[in-house]
């Protein structure tokens, strides 16, 4: 079984279900079996939902015995990132102070997946509420900082840390994560895989805990950039329970096209290290292959304070309750027990003078990007930090991200796909931002430069 | 090397350290001063920008009915 399916993309999973060759109860359970026994190993896994996904394997097994197929996804399985809503388990947002937490509704992302027959096989590990608190290190979920399937000594990435690792090392073909500034692109570049960040509103957050309300967008993290459109495409749409997805319809397109034009903002690799620089270089060779690369600029505005602001003081009035009655020292992370007090300092209308400005940032992002399919860039500065030491990150300041800053202040879309190893063995990535909406010519871009390439091939030794 | 004045952030420190003082260690509250102090400045980053009366927040409002009409 598993030389025939584990690190498949979905689509040839997919392929394999519908011809017969494995069945969807036989594929939940090679998964369920790997999650269980190696998902500790790398602290993925909050829970695992056996009971649940046998139930929907079994169901998909009888629907497409009897001819009747939902699609893609049909019969596949995949894992939740912990702060989505799930009846069938405890929905923990990775946090101390939740880990006993149920609903009664599922999310409308696991409800839409459902509906696609999708297999929920797992609720898969997080950094404690998202990293909405400001996390410093690894060390920041209950569930113990989760390791990078490629090297035991470094960080998955965050704080969609299970679905990276999860997908990594193949517990599941597909996971969904979420990304208010880095939580989906962190994840999928440190651990080698495909992350969408799709458009704000393109996804319904129903049902997700909420970060930041203006920032946040569930996603697919997969081994390939077409997996994330097929995820996509089942995911994406209006939800009358969430006002802010848009009602604008969407059909993941996986038509190969040629001649893009590319822009790269100047001086978007300052301050990464020589393993990304080298290796994001070489992949401007390879995208040279399927179009043009040309220098972009922005005005020179203060885009991560922007962003920032809008982060800290929407998550401030999010974990209220937390905050103020000091149940932040129940979080795993020291520095979080005390650091989200300093968002009281935040005048009110330094916040809405940050929205003024959010206007000014979308106009001048749209702007660059009309001229262009993309625009390309390093997905992380770096190689996934080491555990048990503190790390560089755009959210505390230390690390300068304006593609984060500007890609999720203004909503826009993103895709990253891995592009080389860095010194220590481990992935780096490339990203492609589109304009607001065009997550397919985000996708196109990043599936013909996967044609072109075979990082997303290569998977970490896990067995 | 010792703090420039700046009152304005003492005045916004003040605010956190009243509220949340009685919970911190002394070392938990020299953090939170340079996060402040951070914070503070980005806020200024933002204020030097020049905008006009025209430029609304990128935050639409409407009247809600529950009806939806």
């Amino acid at each position: 079984m598993a030389a025939d399916v584990l690190f498949k993309p979905v689509r040839e999973l997919s392929e394999m279900l519908r011809k017969g060759q494995v069945s969807p109860v036989e594929l939940t359970e090679f998964y369920l079996d790997r999650l269980e026994r190696i998902g500790p190993r790398y602290n993925a896994v909050v829970t695992v939902m056996r009971a649940h996904a046998m139930a929907q394997a079994r169901r998909a097994e009888g629907e497409i015995s009897a001819g009747r197929w939902r699609g893609p996804l049909h019969g596949i399985p995949y894992g939740a990132k912990d702060l989505l809503a799930t009846t069938a388990a405890p929905t923990t947002w990775g946090a101390a102070p939740y880990r006993d937490q149920r609903f009664d509704f599922d999310a409308t992302v696991v409800r839409k997946l459902e509906e696609a027959g999708a297999v929920l096989c797992a609720k898969l590990a997080m950094i404690e509420l998202a990293g909405g608190m400001g996390y410093r290190q690894p060390t920041a979920s209950f569930t113990g900082p989760c390791i990078n399937p490629w090297n035991t000594e470094a960080w998955s990435g965050g704080s969609s840390s299970g679905s990276g690792a999860a997908v990594a090392s193949g517990l599941v073909p597909f996971a969904i994560g979420s990304e208010t500034w880095g939580s989906i692109l962190s994840p999928a570049g440190f651990c080698g895989l495909a992350g969408l960040r799709p458009t704000y509103g393109r996804v319904s957050r129903h049902g997700a805990m909420a970060l930041c309300w203006t920032l946040d967008k569930l996603g697919p993290l997969a081994l390939t950039a077409d997996d994330c459109g097929v995820v996509l495409d089942a995911i994406a749409g209006p939800d009358p329970s969430d006002p802010t997805a848009a009602d604008r319809p969407y059909r993941y397109q996986a038509a190969d096209r040629k001649g893009f034009h590319f822009g790269m903002l100047k001086g978007v690799t300052d301050g990464c290290e020589p393993a990304v620089v080298d290796n994001f270089t070489r992949a401007l060779e390879t995208i040279r292959k399927i179009g043009t690369v040309e220098e972009v600029t922005l005005p020179d505005l203060p885009w991560e304070h922007i962003t920032r602001i809008i982060l800290e003081v929407e998550a401030a009035s999010a974990f209220e309750d937390l905050v103020e009655s000091g149940g932040i020292t129940e979080l795993t992370a020291p520095e979080v027990h005390h650091t989200p007090y300093a968002r009281d300092a935040i005048l009110a209308k330094d916040y809405v003078k940050a929205l003024r400005l959010r206007r000014v940032m979308a106009r001048e992002a749209d702007r660059v990007l009309s001229r262009y399919d993309a625009l390309v860039a390093p997905g992380r500065i770096s190689e996934a930090p080491v555990l048990g030491k503190e790390f560089r990150s755009p959210i505390s300041a230390t690390a300068k991200d304006i593609m984060g800053a500007v890609g999720n202040g203004a909503g826009l879309p993103a895709v990253c796909v891995p592009n080389g190893l860095g010194a220590r063995g481990l992935p780096t990535s490339i990203q492609f931002m589109s304009r607001a909406w065009e997550e397919n010519t985000a996708l196109a871009a990043a599936r013909a430069y996967q044609s072109l390439t075979d990082w997303h091939a290569r998977h970490p030794q896990v067995d | 090397m010792a703090e420039t004045p700046d009152p304005e952030f003492e005045t916004v420190f003040e605010i956190v350290r009243l509220r949340y003082g009685t919970r911190l260690t002394p070392e938990q509250l020299e953090d939170l001063r340079k996060i402040v102090r951070a914070r503070v400045d980005a806020a200024r980053a933002l204020r030097a920008i020049r905008l006009t009366n025209a430029d609304e927040p990128f935050q639409r409002f409407e009247p809600y009915r529950e009806d939806g009409r």
